[in-house]
């Protein structure tokens, strides 16, 4: 079923599959930390069985993103590289289980397991490539939504224009003051919204339910759309209005009508949940198409996907702590090193103010100030950057020689991408003359050298029959290694020929889920970057507003950051009910729905926690039931936790039958699945050993016990031996005994040694 | 003579017509989507001026202005009511009747794969788990043969229709019919023949094997989503909702806030 690239024989050879594999070095190490990540929440998670400690949570989140194979390892390898500061970590933790958990590191280090993350590619069924006749009076040349922006990034508007009533100007308030505006409702309806803001951050009832008011008011007499999806969001919370999801649907329609682009995301989903392609998919393209449009030329810009705040059940610390900004000690120091002429430095602030990555707020014009000092320092990189800036005339009026100028400087620097913004400049004949043969040059060079951007600029030439003839198969086969390299805009190009049924075979639903990738990068994913901003700060309650918004535009991320700060920060989430704050049972509804719908969208850690939270009976009645079904549905998602919870679940009969079989076969899937379970299944089994050779006998009851044991001596650790002296005391009698062992056995050494060389002496040091 | 039963059941099942399920899609994106598909569903109608609308008794409505300036009088569904609790006045006719709904619309085989093994299900015959290669049969483990008397067995003691707990919250289940298939290929744990429950939900669009689990060694659950099921009364309440706004659109020179109180007024004074 799954296209292999090689072996079809009709790849145009300019689109050869990306090298996506890292060197073999680096691969290792990054294997080999994944491992110790994977190896460290497995027992953490290992407290089901025995000692009930929650700390660790490897970065394992990113793998619900498979679109976007490239990313996933970019994203994370920054992530896991600092291993041994978590070990020390580890140590340096007063608390019992650390310690075990230390010790059973040390001894998983010496299994040396192969380990991958897991491969996402985007895989396509023979059958979804249509033969397409290459015959010219094809329907797709009078149809003109395939005009010549494909290439991307021509007409920037601010983002307050395609997304508007944007909470843009609450949170990001303008440098330049504006002119207060003309419009008496828009700015009614910032108030009111400003209001609700603030309300949710002090978890002032009174407060919302005055902006809820004002806002019922502006959408009502004024018939602002804005103020309308706000009422949308209102009622589909259940947030000071009885929750409606009929007047919900409504009031986001007739929002989307009147032009609000998160109503449009917000009712896109709801139309793709309800299985409603037809209508999904029509919003969704134009949502994708207005994202697109706002993607770099030449470039694909960096990864800017909002962030999961948990792992799991546990924070994502180090994910947050790369997202703190200005504050950043990292960061810091990094500007430090480029105000003291550190050219590399240099470049990377540019970087970060130009894309507004690392929590920083985007910042065109002192990210040319940075690329202009970088360059003059004689770094490359800023070269590329500085030619982008000028065609798109970002924070600086446009000039497309100059753009020129500093692209071809770049190219011959090696900086293949540039080859994609001289390209386009020749496409679109853009400070230089039309020069389809040229451009087309260009876009071969960037794809001979691996660059995906090349790949897709040339699928677009094909695909349009821009200097070449027009040949659909092999644009699609670019897109194809574009999108597996991780361009979003291919992935915009494959949705198009998937709802088109160009050079695909139509398949809606498919078209909606990859316009859906596409569209959620559009401006109104700044609410992500709003929300971690007040989640940095402490500031739950906006933070839990901003994701509760966001979850309803479907970003599974924020469902699942919304639903862990309800579980994780309860009455701290300021959460806002149908009268006041929220109700635990409404709060529990809500965390609930959200994980379903994240659950929905392939996230599998969250059927996992919904069926902990029948396990547990956290917010809830205990249902052992209930919880193996949660289990099931995330074990049918591949996850290897949910696999090992059902073997417990079956070894000790509860809520399934006890099957000592079945129970094995689920250990043993889990270890399959995840490797890093080798520990815990190796446990599970040797006590279904025990628990099946010698049936109730003295063994069994011990294990039987052990789960209502391990807290009393694990506590009794904690009190009495963590104590802060005791610890240290105890620390340096370990070592003592560490290093006593290792000078006996160094002499025992030395003797066998001196024995073996003189053997006749042997009889000497025995008798002194 | 289980053989025999195996083989007769065997060549019943070449007999059947082969219809096929669509394969799963391959694709993650698709199975990510669909999930939902027991939640209410909401639809917008629109009606002219000419053929309106015309509401049932205590219907909420809200007038809802459009960019064009023009003004719309919608009236929101009402809201659904609880599952009613079943009864079961008129079981045994039932039985027979949800019988005939399965039979009707379920295709007389059906094929899923799911990994390596492919689940070959034959209505009222026999269930085979396979691992095909290229189209042929290379390893085949019965797990059942159909079994009447276990099947009304089952459902006197349970009467027709049983209910599966659904995580998605306390109190959802999901009602199924279940049909029982026993004696199948012996099992070398237990050293007992493989059984099977077939579980039929009601569920659209299309006629599906949905899961199949194992409950404990060598006992396995096959659920089937067949869309027939639906129209029967007991399992209609499974079926999504849909509930339909409608819209009636008005003319420019209404004034809004006097529609809002007249029908307030009305509903009240129907109330």
């Amino acid at each position: 079923m799954q296209v292999d690239m090689a072996k079809s024989d009709w790849v145009n050879d300019k689109c050869k599959r990306g090298k996506n594999e890292a060197p073999l070095s680096l691969s290792l190490s990054l294997s080999l930390s994944l491992f110790l990540f994977q190896s460290l929440e497995w027992i953490s998670r290992f407290d089901r069985l025995l000692i009930s400690c929650d700390f660790f949570s490897p970065p394992k989140s990113q793998v619900f993103f498979y679109l976007f194979p490239q990313q996933i390892q970019c994203s994370d390898k920054s992530s896991l590289f600092p291993t041994h500061t978590y070990i020390i970590i580890i140590i340096m933790s007063r608390s019992s289980c650390h310690l075990f958990l230390f010790l059973f590191l040390l001894l998983f280090s010496l299994f040396p397991f192969p380990l991958l993350a897991r491969p996402f590619v985007l895989v396509l069924s023979q059958d979804d490539l249509k033969d397409v006749q290459n015959d010219d009076a094809s329907p797709l040349d009078s149809d003109s939504s395939w005009d010549d922006d494909d290439f991307g990034g021509t007409h920037v508007k601010p983002d307050d224009e395609l997304d508007p009533g944007s909470w843009r100007r609450l949170f990001e308030p303008p440098t330049t003051l504006l002119s207060p505006s003309h419009d008496t409702s828009l700015d009614s309806y910032y108030a009111a919204v400003q209001k609700i803001i603030s309300a949710s951050n002090n978890g002032d009832a009174r407060l919302m339910e005055e902006a809820a008011a004002e806002i019922e008011t502006a959408a009502n007499a004024d018939g602002d759309p804005h103020a309308r999806s706000v009422l949308g969001f209102l009622y589909g919370m259940g947030m000071m209005r009885e929750r409606n999801k009929a007047k919900a649907f409504l009031n986001h329609y007739f929002a989307a009508e009147g032009g609000n682009a998160q109503s449009k995301m917000a009712l896109a989903y709801t139309y793709s949940r309800q299985d409603m392609h037809e209508k999904a998919v029509k919003l969704y393209a134009e949502l994708a198409e207005t994202a697109v449009n706002s993607f770099l030329i030449s470039k694909d810009s960096p990864v800017i996907e909002p962030i999961r705040i948990h792992n799991g059940a546990e924070e994502n610390k180090e994910a947050l702590k790369k997202s703190r900004g200005e504050d950043d000690e990292d960061f810091q120091i990094l500007e430090y090193q480029a105000q003291k002429g550190n050219a590399g430095a240099m470049y990377k602030m540019g970087l970060f103010y130009y894309f507004g990555l690392r929590g920083l707020r985007r910042d065109h014009s002192k990210a040319l100030m940075w690329f202009l000092k970088a360059v003059d320092k004689g770094e490359p990189r800023s070269l590329e950057l500085l030619g982008e800036i000028y065609a798109r005339g970002a924070g600086i009026e446009r000039n497309y020689t100059k753009a020129l100028e500093w692209l071809s400087l770049a190219s011959e620097h090696g900086l293949y991408s540039a080859y994609n913004g001289m390209g386009y400049l020749h496409v679109k004949g853009y400070g230089v003359e039309k020069n389809y043969t040229k451009a087309k040059e260009y876009f071969d060079k960037a794809a001979d050298n691996e660059d995906a951007g090349g790949h897709y600029n040339l699928g677009v030439m094909y695909l349009k029959g821009i200097g070449v003839k027009r040949d659909v198969k092999i644009a699609c086969k670019c897109f194809i290694v574009a999108a597996n390299a991780g361009q979003p805009k291919a992935f915009y190009q494959l949705a198009k020929m998937f709802h088109t049924g160009v050079g695909l075979k139509k398949n809606l639903p498919m078209a909606t889920a990859l316009y859906k990738l596409v569209a959620e990068r559009g401006p109104w994913s700044s609410l992500s970057r709003w929300a971690l901003e007040s989640y940095l700060k402490g500031d739950m309650g906006k933070a839990f507003l901003l994701y509760s918004r966001m979850a309803e535009l479907g970003y599974e991320i924020a469902q699942s950051n919304a639903a862990w700060i309800l579980d994780k920060y309860g009455e701290r989430s300021m959460c806002m009910g149908e009268s006041g704050a929220c109700t635990d049972a409404e709060r529990h509804q809500r965390a609930h729905s959200l994980w379903w719908q994240a659950s929905e969208q392939g996230n599998e850690h969250a059927a996992l926690l919904i069926g902990d939270a029948y396990y547990y009976g956290r917010g809830t009645v205990r249902d052992y039931e209930r919880a193996a079904e949660a289990y099931k549905h995330a074990k049918s998602q591949s996850n290897a936790q949910a696999m090992f919870n059902l073997g417990y679940m079956h070894e000790h009969g509860q809520g399934l039958p006890f099957d000592l079989h079945l129970a094995k076969r689920y250990y043993d899937q889990a270890l399959e699945l995840d490797p890093a379970a080798k520990l815990p299944v190796t446990l599970a089994l040797a006590s279904l050993w025990v628990r099946k050779n010698y049936a109730d006998s003295f063994l069994v009851h011990i294990i039987d016990s052990l789960p209502e044991v391990y807290p009393r001596v694990e506590e009794w650790v904690e009190n009495v031996i963590m104590e802060e002296g005791n610890a240290t005391i105890l620390t340096l009698f370990v070592c003592l005994l560490t290093v006593l062992y290792l000078r006996e056995r160094q002499r025992r050494h030395a003797i066998a040694a001196a024995g073996a060389h003189e053997p006749n002496e042997h009889v000497v040091p025995a008798a002194r | 003579m289980r053989l025999f039963i195996t083989l007769v059941a065997a060549v019943l099942c070449i007999l059947c017509i082969n219809v096929f399920a669509d394969p799963v899609f391959p694709s993650h994106i698709a199975g990510t989507f669909g999930h939902s598909s027991r939640e209410p569903k909401y639809k917008i109608e629109f009606h002219t001026e000419d053929s309106p609308y015309h509401p049932d008794d205590g219907q909420e409505s809200v007038v809802m202005p459009n960019k064009d300036g023009n003004k719309f009088l919608c009236f929101l569904p009402k809201v659904g009511k609880a599952k009613k609790p079943v009864t079961h006045q008129n079981t045994s006719s039932m039985i027979v009747e949800t019988e005939k709904r399965v039979k009707l619309k379920t295709p007389d085989e059906l094929l899923e794969q799911e990994g390596w093994w492919s689940y070959e299900f034959c209505y009222q015959k026999q269930l085979r788990q396979l691992h095909l290669e290229e189209d042929k049969v290379v390893q085949e483990f019965v797990l059942g043969v159909y079994d009447e008397e276990a099947t009304a067995a089952v459902n006197q003691n349970l009467s027709d229709i049983s209910t599966l707990k659904d995580p998605r919250s306390k109190d959802a289940s999901q009602r199924y019919h279940a049909h029982q298939y026993t004696n199948g290929t012996a099992c070398d744990l237990t050293n007992q023949p493989r059984e099977t429950e077939v579980r039929f939900v009601c569920s659209e669009p299309r006629a599906m094997i949905s899961s199949i689990t194992e409950l404990s060694t060598c006992k396995y659950a096959l659920t089937i989503q067949c869309p027939m099921l639906c129209k029967h009364p007991l399992f209609q309440e499974e079926r999504p909702v849909w509930h339909t706004i409608n819209c009636n659109i008005l003319p420019k020179d209404y004034k809004d806030t006097k529609i809002t109180f007249f029908i307030n007024k009305d509903n009240n004074s129907r109330i």
